[in-house]
């Protein structure tokens, strides 16, 4: 089997999500035989993996595993139908906060259930004792059961965390106690297996280490890690052999413009300085894949496959002209994070905009929370600063991106550093010109300078600025790049990066322990 | 149907466990359908009730009900034999005989107690986090299966517990939380009950549910030996009857002004509002002397014990041994007993004396000792620990030798007589005029100081007529306090609510 490690798949997708969503597809439409691990326990994941085409064969998510829930129909569960065992309940709806307030007659309060707005589908119950003390909130599942239980101390903190059988069996267990600076924190997990074994975890990265060995408890398995540090250190600890794959998303150098001598990307260093114990490392450009072999010569195998896969049907699709485009329009898709550097955008949008009034800069993109959303608030500041109110909008984070990338021109990209960048991909596939900064890796190579765009220099915001201004000052080059795009795109049709992953997956068939099927 | 309604069927019982238990076994061996209801969680019960003579199907634990194990036989848990224990994983490592740890890589991450008094089978594992604090521990039932296991708040108080059935289903909770600003048991819940989950504030509404259920298939006649238990026996809903049985001889304390008062533990079972079917007392005298005190009770009496038929096989010690048998508390007065010994021993420092049962506390026990110690009886005063078995130790008893200025009934003193042993006591109500009858089965001190004790004990010891006529009276008095007799009494008794 082929498993996909990642931690969850989150409503808010990241370039990483993304990416393992179109091998997905191109595994699906070749049968090749594929499975999602995921770590972490969310009671919406079956609920976001379902909507993000994922069937329940193709997923295993620790906690469902050892908990039994693998596979369960969803059920409608009203706040009223929930057992609280008492009588004489009087039931209080307070649709504004989503709950149900439960008090015994006489008054004292017994319950909180929490549900879910449209369907009313329970969330929570936080249970309350005879003297009113909150003793424990349990979670339901989305499917309709109850999975997880946070039981609460005496001073109304979370003091130990189980996760249930259907049949109310605690199987998992963590607890929350003093670590060694005094504080409480998560110090230990017990878990009671499939077959009644009882193991002991100090981190849930221990756990998961465990269930990984269980999961290719047979062996000849293939592992894609997707997220490095979730399993960098299970991977080459595996009891039995299988096939491993570090796959990075990104840079593997923290200064990705000196992929030789910078430090190595945090993400990335335990995974690169044992790399010689992983089966192979996967690129999502051809130029990492080279860097990457020359800076550690000690890997394996450095394959180079695309993350963006443009389906056949985009590549099939009736082309959009470019004077049938929206003049003027820019866009951007990237989380607002200061490793995207759209300031540097904004700048360059600024001086453009003093030639070509139509101009308009569309974002995309989740804010990044770190320190109070500053990254936004620093982007908001300089649109002020350059009176830019009316050129520049926040459009936040949306799934469905089609009318943006066939009504806009150009596709600006200024980030410090990328993995591959599927946006980009996306964007040219749909005939959109790219402009970009001459960032590692992905941009550089998506875009080839002057064929189906601009490369400019890092940083030199003038010269990103005079190359978006002369395609609008030229709308025959605006066409020709546009086709260019369109054409370019090919380099990533599904048969090409199929191809590429079959090369692996041959690799991983000859490689000694084989690979079960 | 009879249910007699207790705590528990403890390692270390009194006398209200033992005079249910002679009940239940005297109701059975005649006829008379007869269970024991109780209360408590015991992990050793089955161990203990075996102990002192009950078959597994003579009673029904509350929690063994939930758990669905009742008339569970034992199956010894080898703890080196756990299938939870992943050996591929961990070492288990033997420390000593009551101690196995289970190490990874050196560190001891969980700790295996030995069940008392076996050798190598499971009796609780503690688990540990990486630094140090408990997490968790397992309690294995006596007859080898998981039962019950708490974990803790990060300040190792426990935070809940939960009992299991054999397929360790959660089927009961309870939540330690703050109640009155300190932490205690606050809620009981039984999880999926018969398809329902069921909550409740204490344990003794749990304890109602739990005899609902027992008499709606099979309903019968409450006793509750325990006045802790009265307040939810009295509310069964499918009783035939209720009864309190009340053990104890002195039911008054001193209140305001130095007026004799009630003890207000047994306001529920005197409680006229709502009132038990029936209060029982020891002797005709205790239930004739309160009648008129609460005229709306339906007030009788019924034998506490009786005596166990017994082969004649008492045989005279060289010297003279006193015996006490009972609780070592101090309303017993322990301490009268070792001052009069002393008197007897100046006279006859050939005599020993022997005091068998258990403590109340450490201090006591220090205080005893300590005074056997400064009075140099160490040699001539013994302690011999409880058991239920009794017969060997009077047999070689000269004189039976009590101290307590209170008593209902005084089955010790009976289970002496019963085995040709005179008995010294103090001539308190309502042992003197009905067990003990002065001059006839022993002596009965009316004045009662210890110094009048052993005078009348050292009397008994140098007049032979004396002894052996109080010996035949003793024996004689057991014949009276048979077992037929007993159940007889206890029938006439009962008839009216049967």
């Amino acid at each position: 089997m082929n498993y996909f490690i990642n931690f969850g798949m989150p409503a808010s997708k990241s370039g990483i999500e993304h990416a393992e969503l179109k091998r997905k597809s191109l595994f699906d439409k070749h049968k090749e035989p594929y499975c999602f691990l995921l770590r972490d326990w969310s009671r919406d994941l079956h609920t976001n993996t379902a909507n993000a085409g994922i069937t329940d064969e193709h997923l295993i998510n620790m906690f469902d595993y050892y908990q039994n829930t693998c596979h369960v129909d969803q059920v409608q569960l009203l706040p009223e139908e929930v057992d609280l065992g008492l009588k004489d309940l009087k039931y209080d709806d307070e649709y504004k906060r989503n709950r149900v307030l439960v008090s015994r007659a006489d008054g004292r309060l017994a319950a909180r259930i929490n549900y879910v707005r449209e369907t009313r589908q329970v969330v929570s119950t936080e249970l309350f004792d005879g003297v009113e003390n909150l003793y424990q909130v349990a979670f339901y599942d989305s499917r309709g059961f109850k999975s997880l239980i946070q039981w609460y101390t005496p001073d109304n903190k979370i003091g130990n965390e189980e996760w249930l059988t259907l049949d109310g069996r605690p199987v998992v267990k963590a607890f929350n106690k003093k670590g060694e600076d005094g504080k409480i924190k998560q110090t230990g997990w017990i878990l009671t297996d499939r077959k009644g074994k009882r193991f002991q975890f100090d981190t849930i990265d221990a756990f998961f280490e465990h269930f990984i060995n269980d999961v290719n408890e047979s062996g000849e398995n293939v592992f894609i890690l997707d997220r490095s540090l979730l399993a960098d250190e299970a991977l080459i600890h595996l009891d039995k052999p299988a096939y491993t794959v570090m796959h990075l998303h990104n840079s593997h150098a923290g200064d990705a413009q000196r992929p030789m001598d910078s430090v190595m990307n945090n993400n990335y260093e335990y995974a690169l300085v044992n790399g010689a114990k992983y089966s192979a490392f996967v690129s999502a450009t051809k130029k990492q894949a080279v860097d990457v072999t020359k800076r550690f010569p000690y890997i394996t195998k450095s394959f180079d496959i695309p993350v963006g896969i443009v389906p056949d049907d985009v590549l099939n699709r009736q082309r959009i002209l470019s004077k049938n485009r929206i003049f003027g329009k820019v866009i951007a898709v990237a989380r607002i994070a200061p490793e995207k550097n759209l300031d540097n955008l904004v700048r360059a949008i600024a001086i453009v905009h003093k030639q070509t009034p139509e101009v308009t800069l569309d974002l995309y993109g989740y804010p990044d929370a770190t320190n109070n959303y500053a990254e936004k608030k620093k982007i908001e500041k300089t649109i002020k600063e350059l009176s830019l109110e009316d050129v520049v909008t926040f459009k936040g984070y949306t799934e469905n991106l089609e009318s943006a990338y066939n009504t806009a021109q150009i596709f600006g990209l200024t980030s410090i550093m990328e993995g591959f960048d599927l946006s980009l991909l996306e964007a040219i596939s749909h005939g959109v010109v790219g402009v970009t900064y001459d960032v590692n890796y992905g941009p550089n190579e998506i875009v080839e300078d002057g064929v189906n765009g601009y490369v400019t220099p890092y940083g030199d915001i003038k010269a990103l600025a005079e190359k978006i201004q002369s395609l609008f000052a030229d709308k025959d080059k605006m066409q020709q790049m546009s086709t260019n795009a369109y054409e370019s795109a090919k380099r990533y049709s599904e048969e090409n990066v199929w191809h590429k992953w079959q090369n692996l997956l041959q690799d991983a068939e000859k490689t000694e322990g084989g690979v079960a099927k | 149907m009879i249910y007699m309604v207790g705590e528990n069927v403890f390692t270390f019982n009194s006398g209200t466990e033992f005079s249910q238990m002679q009940r239940l076994k005297a109701f059975k061996r005649n006829g008379i359908e007869a269970k024991l209801l109780v209360r408590n969680y015991n992990r050793f019960l089955y161990r203990d009730a075996s102990r002192a003579g009950l078959a597994k199907d003579d009673y029904i634990n509350m929690y063994d009900y939930f758990q669905g194990v009742v008339g569970l036989e034992r199956k010894k848990q080898e703890l080196r034999l756990l299938d939870s224990i992943p050996l591929t994983k961990y070492h288990v490592v033997g420390i000593d005989n009551n101690l196995t740890t289970i190490d990874l890589l050196g560190r001891t991450i969980a700790k295996i107690a030995v069940m008392p008094e076996t050798v190598g089978l499971v009796g609780s594992i503690d688990y540990f986090d990486r630094f140090g604090n408990k997490e968790l521990t397992e309690f294995w039932d006596w007859r080898g299966f998981k039962s019950m296991e708490q974990n803790y708040n990060p300040d190792e108080t426990v935070a809940a517990q939960k009992f299991f059935d054999r397929q360790e289903h959660v089927v009961l909770e309870i939540v330690h939380m703050n109640k009155n600003g300190k932490l205690a048991p606050t809620l009981w819940k039984l999880m999926n009950y018969h398809g329902h989950d069921y909550a409740f504030d204490s344990e003794d509404s749990l304890f109602l549910f739990f005899m609902n259920e027992i008499t709606k298939t099979t309903p019968g006649l409450m006793i509750s030996d325990r006045r802790t238990l009265d307040a939810p026996v009295k509310q069964v809903a499918h009783a035939t009857g209720t009864i309190a049985y009340i053990h104890e001889g002195d039911l008054f304390i001193e209140g305001e002004g130095k007026k004799k008062v009630p003890n207000p533990i047994y306001d529920e079972a005197l409680d006229e509002q709502k009132p038990f079917t029936a209060v029982f007392f020891a002797t005709r005298e205790q239930a004739k002397s309160l009648s008129g005190k609460w005229p709306h009770l339906t007030i009788k009496s019924s034998p506490d014990t009786f005596a166990e038929a017994q082969a004649d096989n008492h045989s005279e010690p060289e010297h003279p041994h006193l015996t006490y048998i009972g609780r070592l508390f101090p309303d017993k007065h322990i301490a009268d007993l070792i001052d009069a010994f002393e008197q007897v021993h100046q006279a006859r420092p050939d005599a020993e004396l022997f005091l068998k049962g258990y403590f109340s506390d450490d201090d006591y026990h220090h205080e005893i000792t300590d005074k056997i110690h400064k009075k140099k009886l160490d040699d001539a005063i013994h302690l011999v620990n409880y058991s239920n078995d009794n017969h060997d130790i009077l047999a070689k008893t000269t004189v039976f030798i009590s101290a307590a200025k209170s008593e209902a009934f005084g089955m010790n003193s009976l289970e002496a007589m019963a085995a040709g042993v005179p008995v010294v006591a103090y001539g308190c109500l309502f042992l003197k005029n009905n067990l003990l009858i002065n001059d006839q089965n022993g002596l009965a001190v009316d004045n009662m100081t210890p110094s009048n004790l052993g005078k009348a004990a050292l009397s008994v010891l140098q007049d032979d007529q004396l002894y052996q006529r109080l010996q035949a009276g003793a024996l004689k008095t057991a014949t009276q306090h048979s077992e037929k007799a007993f159940v007889d009494e206890w029938k006439s008794g009962l008839s009216e609510f049967l």
